[in-house]
């Protein structure tokens, strides 16, 4: 979408158009969850935290001014309400119970990629992806973002900035770190049979 | 922790810069000439790159299905809410009007003095006016607890009272001396009384 079109579309949100809000949500729905499911650990949680984001994007079009993007900005949203969600927890000394090892098994969360040409492709390719949900969860959170924002969603070095406030210097520097934990994860991963 | 890396990390650093292709030529062709020089760095390497590689494959999930029918069952349930809300809220409102009013007639029909007497709230009385010939009297007044009405000085004075049918008969016998004809209650199911009494003041 164009800037063009991005404004005009930002318009007819703001304007209350029904149909303009489902394709919002249809456009953005699979980032946004994913970039949730990723920081959660957990799809129920994400798809809850999904819900409240796009709720509150409806709320709060009004407000957005257009400086960014549209993405950055629901993003920014989707991030605001994961990190209160896990204060909260902190706050309140509560444990968030549930299984790293099958919340990507749970329900078919299938990326949305290219098809695997062969069974044996299709277990191998869900075998990383597993891997690599349960290696990205071992990260710590600051880690993790710019990991899932930068190498998952693909955002752009000014995107991250604007998203995160963080300096461009400071990103590449978590980045390249979490990238290199990540490779000693899944490699650890791989001697351990968990890969194969 | 610190967000900058120690300083043995400081090549490693060219590693992401060589996957976002953020390098010059001539540093690209620096940094692949270390690495065939130094294996250890060489698989470090591959595996950071491969890493990388497969979190550009992986790319976002899909979403559940159920997730944009949740939103806008939730929006519709807060636009129901935001819209109508004063609508849904209002019987209550009228309930609780309803019930006060209903409170400050029964303290005015039992409690307070003045009231036409608890007889008011069991079924709409029947109208019953009457003139006396003679004067009413305080004390038949103050007997029956009859309110005034209007006060005609110096002719004439009306007063009320709600009755159920055994006190209207008493205040009927009570007042029958001050009458010219014999006073009845009229032929009716009803079983209360609104007694209308004019009477001259002299």
């Amino acid at each position: 979408m164009s800037r063009e079109e991005e404004k005009e579309f930002v318009e007819r949100l703001k304007a209350g158009d029904e149909k303009a809000f489902r394709e919002f949500v249809l456009q953005y729905q699979n980032r946004v969850f994913s970039y949730l499911f990723r920081m959660l650990g957990n799809p129920e949680e994400a798809e809850e935290v999904a819900q409240e984001v796009f709720i509150a994007a409806f709320r709060f079009i009004h407000g957005f001014r257009g400086e960014g993007s549209l993405y950055t900005w629901l993003l920014r949203i989707a991030s605001n309400m994961y990190k209160n969600r896990i204060r909260y927890y902190v706050r309140r000394k509560r444990s968030r119970e549930f299984s790293i090892d099958d919340s990507y098994e749970r329900a078919d969360y299938r990326p949305i990629g290219e098809r695997p040409d062969s069974p044996e492709a299709l277990v191998a390719g869900r075998q990383a992806e597993v891997a690599l949900h349960k290696a990205i969860a071992m990260l710590s959170d600051d880690f993790k973002e710019v990991l899932v924002l930068r190498d998952i969603d693909l955002l752009t070095y000014i995107d991250i900035q604007e998203l995160t406030g963080l300096a461009e210097g400071t990103i590449k520097s978590r980045l390249h770190r979490a990238r290199s934990q990540l490779a000693r994860i899944m490699q650890d991963m791989l001697e351990g049979g968990q890969l194969s | 922790m610190t967000d900058h890396p120690p300083e043995n990390m400081v090549s490693e650093e060219r590693f992401r810069a060589y996957v976002d292709d953020e390098l010059s030529p001539l540093e690209r062709e620096a940094f692949e000439g270390e690495l065939e020089t130094n294996p250890e760095m060489k698989e470090e390497f591959q595996l950071y790159r491969s890493t990388v590689e497969l979190l550009h494959r992986v790319g976002p999930l899909r979403a559940p299905d159920s997730l944009l029918p949740a939103i806008q069952k939730r929006l519709a349930g807060r636009h129901m809410r935001e819209n109508y809300g004063a609508t849904i809220r209002f019987p209550y409102e009228v309930l609780a009007f309803v019930v006060l009013l209903g409170c400050v007639f029964y303290l005015y029909a039992t409690q307070l003095p003045g009231g036409p007497g608890p007889i008011a709230l069991k079924a709409r009385p029947q109208l019953v006016e009457i003139e006396l010939t003679g004067p009413l009297g305080e004390d038949v007044e103050q007997q029956f607890g009859l309110q005034v009405l209007t006060t005609d000085r110096p002719f004439e004075r009306t007063v009320y009272g709600t009755f159920d049918r055994t006190a209207a008969q008493r205040l009927l016998i009570a007042l029958q001396p001050r009458s010219a004809t014999p006073l009845q209650l009229p032929e009716s199911k009803a079983t209360a009384f609104s007694m209308v009494l004019t009477s001259p003041l002299k």
